[in-house]
């Protein structure tokens, strides 16, 4: 199953999806970080809000392109979405495979680790507050967060932790809340 | 083979977008718009209502049959008239695509053109910054995209 789904996403990735210079794409949402920050008088908690939320529309858009590329139908457990968003998800539109790990025991909630960030490449962060508050590629968080809820999976999404910030990984963290079974459209289940 | 109508409908049963094309004696007459509304949230309701009279032991039947892209399992699937059919093809997000077509258009042709006009849907109104989710769609491209896709195919 995970060979599978790792071949499709690389499938997908070589003759489906169209490619842009990755520096021009780290460069842009850099600039948007940083524009975002002046904007809000180095408010990072609400540069973080602001970030979230640019994801989560992104993401709501997003989930039909992904659906409509892979021709995949709904994941039956949580392990296998994480399968998913990992080698099928961030692959064809970052072209990055985080690791899956950290599962709970009750396997509702698992652990993202980025090897390699795109968004993050050539990025310093000052040491200021923004060091200490600043996740900056929060952006991924809310993508996550609008593409699962449209499939209707209801899920926390955040970083737990950020190598720009010194820490040791970069971790994003998938936690589901309930999977909201009023909201199944007619005729699937 | 010609196509004579498609629908797009939201999650919520609105209708989101339709569009009749000229085709020679086509067996659907032009409506004026409320009367589209009504058949879109009429076959939103109805799809959901034979979702629900689907016989257990039909489920086989219909499981065999289903496309891995059609969310669509155990809902009205097609509507074989003497002059026309209806498809319903629903994506996991819950969109659904319909097409009004001629009689000898089988399942497998529908289902690849709707996943044709899903394609144009997810490259040229959803990445369309001023398009709002679950809002009629009224754009030029997608007009163009959609009729290209359809002729491409009675062609």
């Amino acid at each position: 199953m995970s060979k599978q789904l790792k071949q499709l996403g690389d499938d997908i990735w070589k003759n489906q999806v169209e490619k842009i210079n990755s520096e021009l794409f780290t460069l842009t949402y850099g600039s948007v970080v940083a524009q975002l920050c002046k904007d809000l008088d180095n408010n990072y908690d609400q540069v973080n809000n602001e970030l979230y939320k640019m994801g989560y529309n992104i993401g709501v858009r997003l989930i039909d392109e992904f659906l409509q590329k892979t021709q995949l139908s709904r994941c039956t457990n949580m392990h296998e979405t994480a399968e998913v968003v990992s080698k099928i998800g961030f692959k064809i539109f970052l072209n990055i495979t985080p690791t899956v790990s950290h599962w709970t025991a009750d396997n509702k909630s698992f652990g993202l680790i980025l090897v390699e960030n795109p968004l993050a490449d050539f990025v310093e962060l000052p040491n200021t507050e923004a060091r200490k508050k600043l996740w900056y590629s929060n952006v991924l968080c809310g993508v996550l967060k609008g593409c699962l809820e449209m499939v209707q999976l209801d899920c926390d999404v955040s970083f737990l932790q950020d190598s720009l910030k010194g820490d040791e990984n970069t971790e994003i963290r998938v936690k589901l809340n309930k999977i909201l079974k009023d909201e199944i459209p007619a005729g699937e289940e | 083979m010609p196509i004579y109508s498609f629908y797009l409908i939201s999650k919520s049963g609105s209708l989101l977008y339709q569009k009749d094309f000229h085709s020679q004696n086509s067996p659907i007459s032009k409506q004026n718009s409320n009367d589209y509304l009504v058949i879109a949230s009429t076959l939103h309701g109805v799809h959901a209502i034979a979702s629900k009279l689907t016989p257990e032991e039909a489920m086989g039947n219909y499981e065999k049959s289903r496309l891995p892209t059609n969310s669509n399992r155990f809902g009205l699937q097609c509507i074989t008239t003497a002059k026309f059919k209806i498809f319903i093809h629903q994506t996991t997000t819950g969109l659904k695509l319909i097409l009004f077509t001629s009689n000898d258009v089988s399942l497998i042709q529908a289902t690849q053109l709707q996943g044709q006009l899903y394609k144009s849907y997810a490259d040229y109104v959803l990445k369309n910054p001023f398009y709002r989710l679950d809002m009629p769609i009224r754009f030029r491209l997608f007009d163009d995209k959609v009729l290209t896709v359809v002729t491409g195919y009675n062609a």
